[in-house]
């Protein structure tokens, strides 16, 4: 595979994992806001931290699978930005941590919905 | 058990949606997005793909739609567990007097079955037993389903035939973890209707 393409694809996903992340936040807050049940809104809690776990998991682990593929990932960032892999593993590391804790969030009360929704927006900024 | 339902539209807070559900604007939705706690999106889109809000007024489900102004398919993809679901659709157009519907159900590149018809005027949908209903109609689990196995766990759909113009028009999707039934049919399945 083209080193442009892995480095490239390995940047969106997970930029693309975090914006989800940030509106997924916003929206816990607006269905708490629009009355909607303590237990549907947990349970997305749950749902969607699972997804997040797995994307990370797959997408982007799955491009440095081999020595090979880490090589060129270096390499097409290299040419292509400023950044470097241990940037896109520590950027990684920061999304799977914060899935994490919402996924493990013990969830009773609006006050715990409203802490998780402003925990991940405080761990992932809007301009990190 | 999942129950998961997509409400194709042009903009997210066009309405609020209901529980189970959560928007999907598959000009803008790149697979994968995680949103409503699955991960769907669009793989590949025609040229002139285009969403839309219709009417807050009725069932947030048939609020908006989305159809091509191409000719293309509009390819979308929702990420489940393998097993047997009901597949439930909403295809028509608050707006459109005359919708052309194609939109075909796959399990992963394995069809499954594809409703090609029309609607006889605006605000009508077709269900995905190939029914038409009009606004006063309230999609329910209960209803107009179709079993499917999707064993790759993979559901992915098309939204219009790839040769016309201003084909698709799907409002909604929801598929719904089934205890049984499904299998893997012989052949695709098409619902042809004629308005």
């Amino acid at each position: 595979m083209d080193k442009h393409m892995i480095a490239s694809g390995a940047i969106v996903n997970l930029e693309g994992l975090r914006r989800d992340m940030r509106a997924n936040a916003f929206e816990y807050l607006a269905r708490l806001n629009a009355g909607q049940s303590l237990t549907d809104i947990a349970l997305l809690i749950f749902n969607n931290s699972t997804q997040y776990i797995r994307r990370v998991e797959q997408m982007y682990r799955a491009e440095r699978v081999n020595e090979a593929k880490s090589s060129l990932l270096a390499e097409g960032l290299a040419v292509d930005s400023s950044v470097t892999p241990a940037m896109l593993d520590t950027f990684a590391a920061k999304l799977l941590a914060v899935a994490q804790t919402e996924n493990r969030a013990i969830i009773k009360t609006a006050a715990d919905i409203s802490a998780v929704a402003a925990a991940t927006l405080r761990a992932l900024p809007f301009a990190p | 058990m999942s129950d998961i339902g997509l409400n194709l539209r042009g903009t997210s807070p066009y309405v609020t949606d209901p529980a189970n559900t959560t928007y999907f604007i598959p000009s803008g939705d790149v697979y994968p997005v995680t949103r409503g706690g699955f991960t769907f999106g669009t793989t590949a889109q025609g040229s002139n793909a285009q969403d839309r809000d219709r009417n807050a007024g009725i069932d947030a489900r048939l609020a908006g739609v989305s159809y091509n102004g191409s000719a293309a398919k509009t390819e979308c993809e929702l990420d489940l567990s393998a097993g047997n679901y009901d597949i439930q659709l909403a295809c028509g157009d608050y707006s459109y007097t005359r919708a052309t519907i194609v939109v075909e159900v796959l399990d992963n590149t394995i069809s499954r079955f594809t409703i090609n018809g029309a609607t006889t005027g605006s605000n009508r949908w077709l269900d995905a037993l190939g029914a038409q209903h009009d606004t006063t109609w309230v999609p329910s689990s209960a209803e107009a389903k179709l079993n499917q196995s999707i064993s790759s766990g993979t559901l992915k759909f098309k939204i219009g035939d790839g040769v016309s113009t201003d084909t698709g028009y799907l409002a909604h999707i929801r598929a719904t973890t089934s205890a049984g039934g499904g299998g893997t049919p012989s052949r695709a399945r098409t619902i042809f209707v004629m308005p």
